[in-house]
């Protein structure tokens, strides 16, 4: 077990190398400033302007991002890669656990869902396999139903002409949850997809294109449907308002899958849940993870025990 | 030369139109016939209400039917078990009053036997004396016995009509046990509220199932009629006297809806 002051002592050293990687960029541009500056002005080569004032500029700038790149490689990134990961198996669980919202938990950092199950859920563009990640997954039931939450990315290569570039689909949170209404089952995929410009969050999407009858709710979401009566069936006007609710909640890009008995939901978010930060102190970090809580409890509280309630009002 | 071209082009021209007046023509029809499906759709979903409610209202009137009538059997036999109830008290009080006074016999005759040993046993000691004395002694003596003998007999009737008594308690109790005994085999578990709650559970989904039926039926509605009324498809529309479709109405008696308890 390690104590909470060896867990600050690990956030002190990240910080301080972060600093010293910081600092060490600063003094290579600084001194390929210098030394490239003398040897441009001062040298006697026959140079043109432009090429003098790439020399000084451009170079030294290039250096210094690899330098800098160099050091967080070698120091920095293995000093925050351990302080992470034992804040996450110190502080995650309890701070989880003292909300009292679910039960049976248990918190891997390096596990996460499956490419498999990305891809065959159809709630993002699962990209290729091989650039696929996922962790920090978070387990357990909430009302009863078992649910996974964990952060996922993925992306495909991109290749236009020569060039090839690695391109980023999703980067976010993907909820899992085993049930999203006591009686009701989808036949086939249905998929709601908050529209973003320039988002290609979709992957592989159902064969009908579905338009409800609240148009703002369509102008807002694309959804598309492996039957259309199964998704007039599940989308009702309240399971409408339910997911509008939820996406303002969100205030990110979101979609939301639903196959079988089981709900996706995606939401877009660069910061990885339950991270710890160099710059704050370790117990003031606990807001973070009840914020990353509270998403996945908005999720499970609008979108399935909403529809259970007026199920089980019978 | 130039007129080959123009010729070309107005020919171009008139296939593009063509090509899309085809098209056009093709997606309203395809819409339409959308429509017709959704349409029937909402047949479907009424039929499967109206086939499965049947059936199952069925089953649950067949059901309830055999708990009304085991419910009222049983209300029925509790009735008769009642007034064994309180024929048995009665029985009770009863027996407690015969066996209260049989026992007071008893103790009295018991009693009486004690004094008369204790005059015999008294004569006895006297036995010592004149012959008037002697006769009357011994005449006193057979009385005494005479009287010990009847009150033996007396105890002896009392304790036997206390055992009779006893015995037919036991009987009565022993019939009141054999018949809870029969009550209890006859009673029923009563599980009419699993069937009422699986009925409207069947209810709510098949409505849910015909409410989708009727929005996809309007969605479709809303498409098809927004494109005829668009241009250009309202051209092609017009020209085949495709005409905008109603959307689903409501019965004017389910406008409004008043709980009634009655």
């Amino acid at each position: 077990m390690i104590s909470n002051q060896q867990i600050e002592q690990m956030q002190k050293k990240a910080k301080v190398r972060y600093t010293l990687m910081c600092v060490f960029a600063v003094v290579i541009w600084l001194a390929g400033v210098a030394l490239l500056g003398y040897y441009a002005f001062f040298s006697g080569e026959e140079m043109e302007i432009s090429e003098k004032l790439g020399l000084v500029l451009a170079l030294p700038l290039g250096l210094a991002l690899g330098g800098g790149y160099l050091f967080y490689i070698l120091f920095v990134r293995t000093a925050y890669e351990q302080f992470n990961l034992c804040f996450k198996t110190q502080y995650v669980m309890p701070t989880v656990e003292s909300t009292g919202y679910f039960q049976d938990l248990s918190y891997n950092p390096h596990l996460g869902l499956s490419y498999t199950e990305i891809r065959d859920g159809a709630v993002v563009g699962c990209g290729e396999s091989r650039y696929f990640h996922s962790e920090n997954l978070l387990k357990g039931t909430y009302q009863n139903i078992r649910f996974h939450y964990c952060d996922v990315k993925t992306q495909y290569m991109s290749r236009s002409g020569k060039k090839q570039e690695v391109r980023t689909i999703f980067e976010g949170q993907v909820m899992r949850f085993a049930s999203f209404n006591q009686s009701k089952r989808s036949f086939g995929h249905l998929q709601i997809f908050e529209k973003e410009f320039l988002s290609n969050l979709e992957g592989w999407t159902a064969q009908n294109k579905i338009e409800t009858e609240d148009e703002a709710f369509n102008k807002r979401f694309q959804i598309f449907a492996a039957d259309s009566h199964n998704a007039f069936y599940i989308l009702t006007p309240r399971m409408l308002e339910q997911i509008t609710r939820f996406a303002d909640a969100m205030g990110e890009q979101i979609a939301i899958t639903f196959t079988g008995p089981v709900m996706y939901v995606a939401v877009c978010r660069t910061r990885s849940i339950f991270d710890g930060d160099v710059d704050k102190p370790i117990s003031s970090q606990r807001e973070d993870i009840l914020q990353d809580v509270e998403m996945l409890r908005k999720a499970g509280e609008l979108l399935i025990t909403e529809m259970n309630t007026i199920d089980g009002n019978l | 030369m130039e007129l080959a071209v123009i010729g070309i082009g107005i020919a171009v021209l008139l296939v593009l139109l063509i090509v899309g007046f085809i098209l056009m023509y093709n997606r309203l029809q395809r819409l339409r016939v959308k429509v017709e499906e959704a349409g029937s759709g909402i047949d479907v979903a009424l039929e499967k209400r109206y086939d499965m409610l049947s059936e199952l209202l069925e089953s649950v009137k067949k059901y309830l039917s055999h708990e009304y009538q085991t419910l009222t059997g049983v209300t029925a036999l509790r009735s008769g078990a009642q007034g064994e109830e309180r024929r048995l008290d009665q029985q009770q009080g009863l027996s407690e009053e015969v066996i209260r006074s049989i026992d007071e016999e008893i103790s009295r005759q018991t009693h009486s036997m004690d004094e008369i040993r204790k005059q015999m046993d008294r004569g006895r000691i006297g036995r010592m004396g004149s012959h008037r004395n002697r006769e009357r002694d011994a005449q006193r003596r057979e009385e005494a016995q005479k009287s010990l003998h009847e009150a033996r007999e007396l105890r002896g009737g009392a304790v036997n009509q206390k055992i009779s008594a006893l015995a037919s308690v036991h009987r009565d109790l022993t019939g009141v046990t054999a018949g809870i005994d029969a009550l209890y085999e006859q009673y029923p578990v009563l599980n009419s509220w699993i069937s009422m709650d699986q009925f409207q559970r069947a209810v709510y989904n098949t409505e849910e199932h015909l409410q989708a039926a009727r929005r996809l039926y309007n969605s479709n509605v809303s498409i098809y009629n927004q494109t005829v009324r668009v241009i250009p498809w309202s051209i092609v529309a017009a020209m085949f006297h495709m005409e905008p479709a109603s959307f689903y109405e409501v019965e004017e008696k389910k406008r409004s809806f008043q709980a009634n308890f009655d």
